[in-house]
């Protein structure tokens, strides 16, 4: 094969790559990283999903009733804030919690598990998200896995109400419903109530499974806060 | 390709082009005939066009809106829509012509922004000298979100001069003309007289700093060419700065009324921090911007549920800017890409560093918000012509063998493969796949050279329409209305009768509506907004909504009024007025605890005439009265006893007050001064007079190259 000489190549990648249309689109990637302020982008990209105060509402309050195309809609906004958000900042975590919850809700119970424990992984203190996989798991009548979260929500308590002031989500949540920090505290409290019964009827459904009709007939809903 | 071949060509794309018209029409039909409803700000603009057409077939010139919360300057909302567009001759014609307003008014849209698809053609025209090329232009033009958004915005009342300008411009500047020129001012002219005009010379200054630098090397020459043409119709071009320079009076007249702070825009206004109302604070225009992740996210994952709204442009053109990814590079295309891509970045507002520093240095960068209108204006038509310059390339490099066939082969079936993978992830309708395969069939017809010119172009023409037939076809389903239809109302005196005006009276409660939370107007004048801020809102519509009250006893109070008790006095519509300048307080002696309200039934007043911008009305009094108007205040209002100016007072906050002397006197209150009559008539005029110089020096034009060709 002959040798090509230096200014033949040179020549032919000048050809190749700048005198093609596809040189502008890289050209145009570049330029997006120098003009283009990213976190004001994705703020401004974030800004303009919010959810209204009475969709927040219905979607906290009333789950189960809320129209899936609405559920699908929180769901998308809150995917953006899992996905724009650092890995360090408390807001993925409350995120990626609040997607698993509306995936429970659009009926995909593994999507909701995948995005609860991706919440853990990433802060490991907030009660909510243990409760809720406790729920699924009751639900699902895996009742050893449920009651092993249970042991993990109990740890979490104590620095939950903290955890909702550091997080933009929770404080639209809370802005939109008018709630404070009394309102938070205090539905930590309900909750810890809550799985402790869970947790003692798994135990009861794990030794006495003639039981099981009893609960599993109804089904336990998930919770925000 | 032989002359008549060429010739077939050309005419089965103008009847390609016209069958689309109609396709368009029937696609929206719901729209045309008024079935569906407008959306968004494409229904106040109905109200404003409404408004001043309907005054102007009446003879008045309606430079105050007493319907637009209790009465307001009009000026605003004529910027808005520029009034003296001679286009709005199309509605008063056929409604004229027996077709109901509404009717009139959407077949006006349709056939304003069909001139701008006439527009775009030409314009292609003139940049690419190729019928192929500009044919694709217009189609995907024609189908792009900008023909479905005259429904839902404004915007069209922009573009298409913008497009017309473009026109004239590139082909004056190609060769200059009288036409040309007097075409492109004529376009400025309309661009001028609208509220914004500023984001039309954001576009041509980011247009001409790009064009200056990619063809640097050809500047000279056209400046000569200009030059020239300036020394040789040197009486010509000063008539036509002249024009351009009136253009502006409307403008400069609207600001000096926001300068005055009479007029207010609380929402946009709201924390700026410049004085002149007109300006919008940073926040304000930040809250809009492009958002790139959604500018056409319905378009990819669920065509079939676009909206009025949303951006949108045949899929054709995507397939083509990543099938001609590899073509050639030219200038053209480089002025494209630099042009739209800092436009885009403008329009990101806050997201990008070049809007940041634009609002801090450009001053009128401070006077518009909503940015992302740019998508529409020049994002979308500049996109276009990108993707049909590189059609036209890819269509010239495979007639000249330019190409690697089997290459281009595999990248073109690469990308559309491509495409039809993404769309069979996102679930998409076989349509889109029917648009995939037809694309590259015309395009692999091209590369081998197999078919027809012909045969391309009907294949080119079922790859752009196509999907827009589906998308549009749920259009009207896809809107569901989001106003009632409501301004149909009519400006009517309601005098009230004894026993509403007696039940005024006799309210007894004062509610306690927190005043700091009432929905403010969009735009109001000054004191209105001030007595929204002070006065309860049940009381203060008890008194807005009384036409005419006399009043026995007035107090002279500042703006530091007490406004707990001046609250309390008009709710019980105690027997006092409270006027802001020095005024005689009263007639003596015992007078009735209780104001006045004129009802139906009195026979000692009667309204003899009234439009937008005079009231007459006859009036007898036994003794010295004041006599209230529920019109906001403003400085331009006059008042004329038996024609004698009289003072006009501002009162109880926001309405207009007067002393009417004992006897029977006929009042006359009228809006404007003489001279802004003068600009409004001599405006109106002299755009309908530019207009038809236009037309007739086209006509003239095309007969003179007729004769040449011939």
């Amino acid at each position: 094969m002959a040798m090509v000489s230096f200014p033949a190549v040179y020549t032919k990648i000048v050809d190749l790559i700048f005198r093609r249309v596809i040189f502008l689109f890289l050209v145009g990637v570049v330029l997006s990283f120098l003009f283009i302020d990213q976190s004001a982008l994705k703020m401004k990209t974030l800004n303009t999903m919010l959810p209204s105060a009475s969709d927040l509402k219905e979607f906290i309050y009333h789950p189960s009733q809320m129209n899936q195309e609405k559920i699908k809609d929180m769901l998308t906004y809150y995917k953006f804030v899992c996905d724009f958000m650092g890995s360090d900042t408390y807001e993925k975590p409350a995120a990626c919690g609040i997607v698993g919850y509306a995936y429970y809700y659009l009926g995909n119970d593994k999507k909701a598990i995948d995005y609860l424990s991706q919440s853990n992984k990433l802060y490991d203190h907030f009660f909510w998200t243990y409760y809720n996989l406790e729920v699924i798991y009751f639900n699902e009548g895996n009742y050893e896995q449920s009651m092993n979260y249970f042991v993990l929500a109990k740890e979490a308590y104590p620095y939950t109400v903290g955890f909702f002031s550091a997080t933009r989500s929770y404080v639209h949540i809370a802005e939109c419903l008018k709630l404070n920090q009394d309102d938070f505290s205090r539905g930590v409290d309900q909750g810890a109530e809550r799985i402790k019964k869970l947790y003692i009827f798994s135990s009861l459904l794990i030794d006495h499974p003639a039981l099981k009709e009893q609960f599993v007939l109804k089904k336990f809903d998930l919770r925000l806060f | 390709m032989t002359k008549s071949s060429q010739q077939r060509s050309f005419l089965l794309t103008i009847f390609l082009i016209g069958f689309s018209l109609l396709l368009w029409c029937y696609l929206f039909r719901l729209y045309l005939n008024a079935s569906a409803p407008l959306q968004g700000d494409a229904y106040p603009y109905l109200g404003h066009i409404r408004f001043y057409v309907e005054n102007i077939m009446r003879g008045v010139y309606p430079l105050w809106d007493p319907l637009e919360n209790h009465g307001n300057v009009n000026e605003f909302f004529l910027r808005r829509i520029g009034e003296y567009n001679p286009f709005f001759l199309i509605i008063v014609l056929l409604n004229k012509s027996g077709i109901p307003f509404l009717i009139a008014y959407r077949l006006f849209l349709v056939s304003y922004f069909f001139l701008g698809v006439a527009g775009f053609y030409l314009l292609s025209q003139k940049i690419f000298f190729d019928h192929l090329t500009s044919f694709s232009a217009a189609l995907l033009f024609l189908f792009s979100s900008v023909g479905a958004s005259i429904f839902e915005t404004y915007l069209l009342l922009e573009i298409v001069p913008f497009i017309w300008f473009f026109y004239f411009f590139v082909s004056f500047v190609q060769a200059p003309n009288k036409v040309f020129l007097l075409g492109s001012i004529f376009s400025l002219m309309l661009i001028n007289i609208t509220y914004i005009p500023f984001y039309f010379y954001t576009i041509l200054s980011v247009f001409l700093i790009c064009f200056s630098i990619v063809y640097a090397s050809q500047m000279a020459t056209i400046y000569q060419r200009i030059q020239d043409f300036i020394s040789h119709y040197k009486i010509f071009t000063r008539v036509c700065t002249v024009l351009l320079a009136v253009s502006f009076i409307p403008g400069i007249l609207w600001y000096q009324q926001t300068s005055q702070g009479e007029v207010l825009t609380m929402e946009r206004h709201a924390q700026s921090q410049d004085t002149n109302s007109a300006t919008v604070s940073v926040d304000k225009v930040n809250e809009g911007g492009i958002i790139p992740n959604f500018i056409f996210n319905r378009q990819f994952v669920n065509p079939d549920k676009i909206g009025l709204h949303d951006i949108y442009i045949p899929l054709f053109a995507f397939l083509m800017l990543f099938a001609g990814a590899w073509g050639r590079l030219n200038r053209r295309l480089i002025v494209f890409f630099i042009f739209g891509y800092t436009i885009f970045l403008i329009g990101l507002a806050d997201a990008s560093y070049i809007h940041r520093f634009l609002y801090r240095y450009v001053l009128f960068f401070k006077y518009f918000r909503n940015v992302q209108f740019f998508i529409q204006f020049a994002i979308l038509p500049v996109l276009i012509l990108f993707v049909v310059e590189q059609m036209r390339i890819f269509i010239e490099d495979c007639k000249q063998s330019l190409i690697n066939r089997k290459w281009m082969t595999v990248w073109v079936t690469t990308i559309h493969a491509a495409a039809a993978g993404f769309f069979l992830f996102n679930n998409a309708g076989y349509i889109t796949y029917m648009v995939i395969i037809l694309n590259l069939g015309w395009m692999l017809g091209c590369i081998w050279s197999i078919g027809n010119s012909r045969v391309w172009i009907l294949l080119l023409w079922g790859a752009i329409v196509l999907q827009p037939f589906d998308v549009y076809s749920h259009i009207a389903v896809n809107n569901p209305p989001s106003y009632q239809w409501g301004y149909d109302k009519r400006y009517v005196f309601n005098l009230p009768t004894v026993q509403e005006a007696g039940k005024l009276m006799d309210m007894k409660k004062i509610s306690k509506g927190d005043i700091h939370q009432k929905d403010l107007p969009y735009f109001g004048t000054r004191w209105l907004y001030e007595a929204i801020d002070s006065v309860d809102s049940t009381i203060l519509g008890n008194h807005l909504n009384t036409p005419f009250v006399l009043y026995d006893r007035v107090e002279q109070v500042t703006d530091k009024v007490n406004h707990a008790r001046l609250q309390n006095s008009l709710a019980h519509f105690e027997n006092l007025a409270f006027v802001y300048s020095d005024t005689m307080r009263g007639a003596g002696g015992p007078v009735d605890p209780k104001a006045r309200i004129i009802t139906s039934v009195d026979k000692d007043f009667k309204i003899l005439k009234f439009d937008a911008n005079d009231v007459i009305v006859k009036i007898a009094v036994t003794h010295p009265s004041f006599l209230v108007r529920a019109q906001n205040y403003h400085s331009q209002w006059k008042v004329f006893i038996d024609g004698k100016p009289a003072p006009l007072l501002r009162t109880n906050i926001c309405s207009q007050g007067l002393w009417v002397p004992a006897g029977e006197h006929v009042i006359h209150w009228h809006f404007g001064t003489p001279l802004r009559y003068f600009w409004v008539y001599f405006l109106e005029f002299l755009y309908l007079f530019v207009l038809g110089w236009l037309i007739w020096l086209w006509f003239h034009f095309r007969l003179s190259t007729q004769k040449l060709s011939i």
